[in-house]
Order: structure tokens, then sequence, then C-alpha cells
């Protein structure tokens, strides 16, 4: 039988898997978008992803916590769903490879600046597999060992309290801010990953509580978001916020013990794991939905092409700034994405409950 | 059939069979495949020179057993006082004493003398009489496992004596012992122990079914048996704690697990375990809970030293200089100017001697073994150093590493975890502290597949068990120590009634 994921096992994959994609730059998005007091902008998002997460909740209820893809195959054939499929497989897995292209990008330019990007990716794509081979349920227990392993890491922000300023926080909420839209648009992929609860239906009961996993994921996530961004924007004034890559990299930087300094990098490192588990959760859910298309391929197998092929891809963008443009783009799809899949669901749910078609029961 | 057949059998049987003769220990009817004759029994056992064979032919009685196997003094005592001081006409009345049992199976009369019990034949029916006595070692102290406090005794390479030791500590009925056989030829018996009431029965049911499924020629000790029921024979860590200390196993007992033991071998395994159960120690428990608590974080320090402290010098030698502080950066240049090679070879050269010394250390006798710490650790250490081969640096991580490692109260966990150590070494001389992270994250991915006996090796970090954690990564007071680990699953959870 399938092991169900327990409600905390839940909880911690969907927190690592978020907080996997832009945790060492979005205070520069939020100082450039929105100005002073940008970390307000957190909070927005956070309502967004709330509401999106309901809407996960709602499909859960309204589908008895069923497949999300066996809801769907119920109302409309598969060949029409086969175009979206493919969409959100090739949105999730180049999410996955562009997060684990940024992540090669940054280790280049504060470790290993000669050495070429393929060799960290292969490597990266190589323990995605490893990590993806075992299944969700090893991969969310490996999660909660990752997470004891970095988040420790937090605390070293403390280091900064003598050097944080309320004055620099400004009482103005989004001064010399730029363009809203495009901030909480830049902004919001550092909240995607709740997402994936909805391939995570089958592998979920009632003690996993899973769509309230989710929403307290989310939480804990904005808490640690505000926590960093209000330390950044005390630490570093917004104006010069804006003017910084990788502000949350740079405080870590300054962090000083009698024995070693200059961390960054070695905490840069262990934020491997964070990033991998980001990145194999979400090729397993790419690969959960190929598998609606090639049913009868093997799952490791799909899982290596489709891991090889991502990471084939995300070897085009050459530099930061490039890799930074399509991950961009592909945080915008992925956007669309976590709204859009909800939404078709949604929409079908009622209408299979109204023709009294669901028949959930019996399957 | 005719009625000259009819008397001849019946005559047969009633001298074969003397009145009064209990029909329960009277060798009951045989086919003609069922051979059990003294001829076949020699025959089966042709080419065996310790094979003995004793006749009194005055009373037709025949012994047949392993000398090397049996204890004079019970065989004289039990069989051949009495043989010698009774008549033909009595032996059968000698024969109805409990130490004779009488054979049906010829599987089973072959087994008993390989066991070391004798055959006993009279006139062709053959019974078994109990004089087993090899020499074995004495019960002594666990030189593996060694503690401060408590209990010393340990277990012996007998499976009676063992089990003794284990019925000693756990007086109950509940205590069950299911006797398996592995080795298509060895024919090694395997005892498996549980607690009924407490143990979950799916575990001693996957256990059992494993060993019997075993095809094998022999096994010799329960290090190997483990190694051939595990649930991923080819992972570097053991999946099954093994012990040779009577007093951890009955404690594993209570607590819910299975046990097993091999005759042949001083240790036991219990499962499910997890990777955090190896850093425990019966110490722990024999302390104050404060000093169990300190002791056992103390190893898991020692878990951390020894898997990255070597690895992580790699790292900084070779990429990352930047993170030495600027008061200690002349230290470790000077330390690192003499040294021609890359760190990543001076590390494995150092790992390396370190573990020849360990290995030559373990091999030889006790007191040559002290002269090689001092041959290695003082001298080939300081030499190493002045001649340019390593920096002094470099000796204090891998001695640091190294000491670390007997820190982990199991031996087969602590060599895995130095053998891991290696290929840390390997990545951090490669890419540094990614490297390390790197090496680091496939030890979790890899320890996060791993089962006991299909439940979680990381238990109970993952899935999170927070009550667990109060013996686990700390020794709580007793009265804490309310139920047993969530991991055994076990069918009586409680193992304290609450005081008020």
């Amino acid at each position: 039988m399938q092991e169900k994921l327990s409600y905390t096992q839940a909880l911690i994959l969907l927190y690592i898997v978020q907080a996997g994609l832009v945790l060492f730059r979005f205070p520069q998005v939020e100082a450039q978008y929105f100005g002073s007091n940008g970390w307000s902008a957190l909070l927005i998002c956070f309502a967004a992803s709330t509401l999106n997460i309901l809407m996960v909740a709602g499909i859960y209820k309204l589908g008895q916590g069923k497949s999300v893809y066996d809801i769907l195959e119920r109302t409309i054939p598969r060949v029409l769903l086969f175009p979206v499929y493919f969409a959100v497989v090739a949105v999730w897995a180049m999410m996955a490879s562009l997060a684990a292209k940024e992540y090669i990008h940054i280790l280049k330019m504060v470790a290993f600046p000669t050495i070429h990007s393929s060799v960290f990716m292969i490597v990266l794509g190589l323990l995605a597999y490893y990590l993806y081979g075992k299944g969700i349920y090893s991969i969310s227990k490996a999660a909660i060992v990752f997470l004891f392993l970095t988040v420790w890491m937090t605390l070293l922000l403390l280091f900064f309290f003598s050097d944080f300023r309320w004055s620099r926080l400004t009482p103005f909420l989004f001064r010399e801010g730029t363009d809203y839209v495009k901030g909480f648009f830049n902004l919001y992929p550092a909240f995607l990953g709740y997402e994936l609860s909805l391939v995570l239906f089958p592998y979920s009961d009632k003690k996993t509580k899973l769509t309230q996993a989710a929403f307290m994921a989310n939480l804990y996530l904005t808490l640690l978001y505000v926590y960093v961004s209000i330390i950044c924007f005390g630490v570093f004034h917004y104006n010069q916020l804006k003017h910084k890559l990788f502000p949350v990299l740079d405080l870590l930087a300054a962090v000083k013990f009698p024995f070693m300094e200059r961390i960054e990098n070695l905490f840069y490192g262990f934020f491997l794991f964070a990033n991998i588990v980001t990145v194999a959760v979400y090729y397993w859910s790419a690969v959960e939905t190929g598998l609606r298309i090639v049913p009868k391929m093997n799952r490791k197998l799909l899982g290596f092409v489709l891991i090889a092929a991502a990471t084939g891809v995300a070897a085009i963008p050459d530099t930061l700034m490039e890799t930074e443009e399509w991950l961009r783009e592909i945080g915008y799809a992925g956007f669309v994405v976590s709204f859009g899949f909800p939404l078709i669901l949604l929409a079908v749910l009622p209408f299979q409950r109204r023709k009294g078609k669901s028949g959930l029961e019996s399957t | 059939m005719n009625v000259f057949t009819f008397l001849f059998r019946t005559l047969r049987g009633r001298i074969a069979q003397p009145s009064g003769h209990p029909q329960s220990r009277t060798p009951a009817k045989r086919g003609s495949s069922d051979v059990l004759s003294m001829q076949h029994v020699l025959d089966e056992f042709r080419d065996c020179a310790d094979l003995t064979h004793r006749s009194f032919p005055e009373i037709q009685v025949h012994l047949v057993y392993f000398s090397f196997l049996s204890d004079p003094d019970k065989l004289d005592r039990d069989v051949i006082r009495p043989l010698r001081g009774v008549t033909r006409e009595e032996v059968p009345r000698l024969l109805r004493e409990t130490q004779f049992q009488a054979v049906t199976d010829r599987k089973q009369l072959i087994e008993g003398i390989l066991k070391g019990q004798t055959a006993l034949f009279y006139r062709d029916e053959p019974y078994l009489v109990d004089v087993l006595g090899p020499k074995e070692r004495s019960i002594g102290q666990s030189e593996t496992e060694t503690v401060i406090t408590g209990p010393h005794d340990a277990f012996n390479e007998n499976a009676g004596s063992n089990l003794s030791l284990i019925r000693k500590r756990v007086r109950s009925s509940h205590l069950k012992v299911v006797k398996l056989s592995v080795g298509e030829v060895a024919k090694n018996d395997v005892y498996v122990l549980y607690i009924d009431g407490i143990v979950n029965p799916i575990y001693v049911q996957k256990i059992i079914e494993r060993v019997r499924q075993i095809e094998v020629d022999a096994i010799t000790d329960t290090s190997m048996l483990i190694q051939y029921i595990d649930d991923s024979p080819l992972s570097i860590f053991p999946q099954f704690l093994t012990s040779e200390r009577p007093d951890a196993i009955a404690s594993k007992l209570v607590s819910g697990r299975v046990i097993g033991m091999m005759d042949g071998s001083p240790s036991a395994f219990s499962a499910p375990t997890s990777l955090f159960e190896f850093f425990t120690s019966s110490d722990d428990y024999y302390q104050r809970w404060l000093l169990g608590t300190g002791t056992r974080l103390l190893r898991f320090v020692a878990f951390g030293i020894t898997v990255t402290f070597t690895a992580l010098y790699v790292a900084v030698a070779t990429y990352h200089y930047e993170m030495i502080p600027a008061n200690l950066l002349p230290t470790f240049v000077e330390s690192r100017s003499r040294v021609p090679f890359p760190p990543v070879y001076e590390a494995l050269l150092m790992e390396t001697t370190i573990e020849l010394l360990r290995e030559a250390g373990a091999r030889l006798p006790t007191k040559i073994g002290q002269t090689i710490g001092i041959v290695g650790g003082i001298v080939i250490g300081q030499a190493a150093v002045q001649a340019g081969f390593t920096s002094n640096i470099l000796i204090i991580a891998v001695a640091s590493s190294a000491i670390a490692s007997f820190v982990i109260p199991s031996y087969v966990m602590s060599a895995s975890i130095r053998l891991v150590r290696f290929g840390l070494i390997l990545l951090a001389g490669l890419w540094g502290n990614f490297g390390l992270a790197i090496g680091l994250a496939f030890v979790v991915i890899h320890l996060s597949g791993l089962t006991s006996l299909g439940a979680s090796f990381i238990s109970p970090l993952a899935p999170l068990q927070f009550k667990d954690w109060k013996d686990t990564f700390i020794r709580a007071p007793f009265k804490m120590l309310k139920e047993r680990p969530e991991q055994t699953e076990a069918l009586n959870p409680v193992r304290m009634k609450t005081r008020k």
C-alpha cells in the first residue's frame, strides 16, 4: 500500500519547495519595485497565495482527495487534456532546471568562476534524479533532514542586530516604487511551490490535512521572508538594496566567527539542500503529469529523459542575467499554472457533481 | 498375509517392545524409506574420523557420537555408567528414563548427532541422549561495547548461554523464541526472540520469512546473517543493530523490537532500528540523565566532526582561503607552505595512514597494538610534518576525526561513517564547499531511502516524531520515558503507568 505523508512531512516538504527558488534575491526585487518598506508587498503575495491554496482546498474537498488527473479525465477527453498536460510538464520541468541553473550561476559567481556551468548542472541533475528516484515519501523525509541542516542559518541574521536601524525602514510605504504590478509578478515566484500540493492528493489522507499543511507552510515561509526582508531593509537602506544583486548573500558574507569568516560560500553550499528538494519535487510533479500522457512508460526512464531534456534546455541561457530573465518568464508561466490548473478543476468538479457523474466513491 | 508371517511379526514386535514400555516414547512404525538402523547412520557419517562408535555387545547396545561435541563427564554419568550397570533384560527399563529420547525420524537422528547428542541403538531402535558439552568460551566482558557502569557480562558463541542471559533479565512467559535454521550445509540455528503482546507481529513475520528465504551453504555469524536479510544489502550502512550486551538486547526486546541471535555468534541483532540508535549506549541509562544526555549529544558532535572536519580542511585549503580569519591565516599558510602536495592528496595520505594504524592495531595483540599506536601517532605524525609531507593543522584535523569516529559506540556504524568521510574528502578536493554539500546531500538522500524491516531508518527525525526525541538525541529522565518508540509500532505502546 502507498505510504501516506504525515502532516509535518507535507508541511516541511511544501515549505522547502517554496523556499528554494529565489530566497537570495527577493529583498532586491522588493526594494526595486516597491521602494521603501517594500517588504510589505510580501503580505500581498501571501494573500494571493492563500487564495490559491483555498482553491486547492476546495478541489480537495469537492474531489474527495482523488487525483486531480482522474478528476479532469472523467469529464474532459484525454486527447484534449494533452496540451494542458504538456504545458504543465514543460513549465514545472523548466522551473526545476532553471532554479538549478540559477543556483549554479550564483555558485560560480561566489566561488568557481572558471568551471563551466554544464559540469555543475550535470552533477545537480544526477543528484536531483537520485532524489527523485526515491519517491515522494523519501523525498519528504530528506526534506525534513535538509530543513534541520539549514534552518539554523536564519539565526545568523541576528548577528546584524547591532547594525540594524529602524530609521532605515522609514515611515513611508512604497515610496520610490516603480512598477507595482511587475514587482508583484517578479516577487510572486518566491511563493510558488504550494501548487504542487495538487499532485500530492493521492499521497495524502485525512490525517495529512494537506491543505492545512500547505497553508501553514505558506505562512511560515511568509514569516521567514518578512524576517529576512526587514533585516535587509534595516541593515541596508532600500536605495542601497536596489543596487545589490543578492543582498542576503552580502549579509552572510559579513558574518564573522573567531575561527571562520566569509562563510557565505559555505552556507551557499548548504543552500543546495533546499534547492535540490525544490528541483526534485518539481521534476517529480512534472513526471507525475507526464505519466498521464505516456502512462505505459517506465517512471524512472521518463524521469531521466525529462531531467536530461530540461537540463539541456536550461543550458541555453549562458549568463546569470539571461538565466534570471528566463526564470522570470517561467515564473509568469508558473503563476498561470498555479491559478489556471485549479481553475479548470474547479470548473469541472461542480459539473461532475451536477451530472451525478463523479462516482468518486466507487473508484 | 499368511499365518506364519503374522505370527513372526507379532513375535518380533513383542521382543522389540517389551511390555510396560511407554507407547509415547517408543519409536513409531517406520516405512522402508525411513531407515534408522545404525549401519545407515554409520554410512551417512563415513569418513568422519571424529565420529566415535562404541559397542556394548553383551547388552546389544551401540553408541554413536562426536566425542569433541560431547561432554565426557555427562556422557559417562548419563550413558556409559548406567549401561555398564544393567543386564540385557534391564536395558528396556533403563531406556524408559527421561534422558533417552526415542527417535522416529532419520533427519532428527542425524541432526541430533551433528548437534552433539549421542545416538544410542538398542536392537536398531535409536534413541538420542543430550550430552552436549563442547568447549565454549565462558561469559566474559564485551571488548567492542565496554561500559563504565552497569553489567559487564556479554554474549558468547553458545546460543543456549545467550538465551539464558536474556531469560535471566526478562523473566516473562511472554518472551517467545522461534527457532529457525539457515545454511543448506551448515544448518546453523537462528533464534528469533520477541515479547508477545508488545511487539508488532508484522516485524516478527518479516524476519522469519527473510531468514527462511535464505538459500546459502553456510552462515557463520550474525553480522553475516543480517546482510542476507537487510532491506538494502548494497547500502554502506547496517540496517540492523548488533550488540554483544545482553542488557542492551533485553532493553530492545521490551521496547518492542525483534531480536535475532545465532548459535556460534557472540552478537545478537535488533530490528527495526534507526541510524540514531547506533549512537546510544547502555551507559546513557546507567548514568544520571543529564550526564547521559551530554554524552549522547557529544556523540552527535563527534559524528559531525568525523564526517566533515578533514573534508572542510581540504575545501578551505584548496578553494576558500578567504574563510580563514586574518589572525589565523599566517599560521595556516606557514603550515601549508612546506607541503608540496595539494590538500586533497595530503589529507588522503594521512587518512589512509590512520586507517592502516587502526587496522594494524586491531589485528595485533594488545601490547603490540599499543606500540603501533605510539609508533604511528607520534613518530610517523611528527616525522611527516617535519619532513614537509603534511601540515600540522591537517594532523590535528585527521586525529580529531579519527578520535571522533571512535566515540560512536557501534563499531560497524563507525567503520561505515569513516568510509563516507573518504568520499567527502574527494568531493571537497574537487569542488570545495560545494563538493562537501553535494556529498552530504547524497548521504542524506541515501539515508532517507533506507528502511529497517520497512520502518524509516532515520526515525524519529523523519518522519518527525518529536516525542521520541527525548530518548534519541537526549536521554530524558526515566519519568518522561513513558512510551515505547513509535518506530516499533508496538501493540502496547505504554511502558510506564502514569503516576500522579
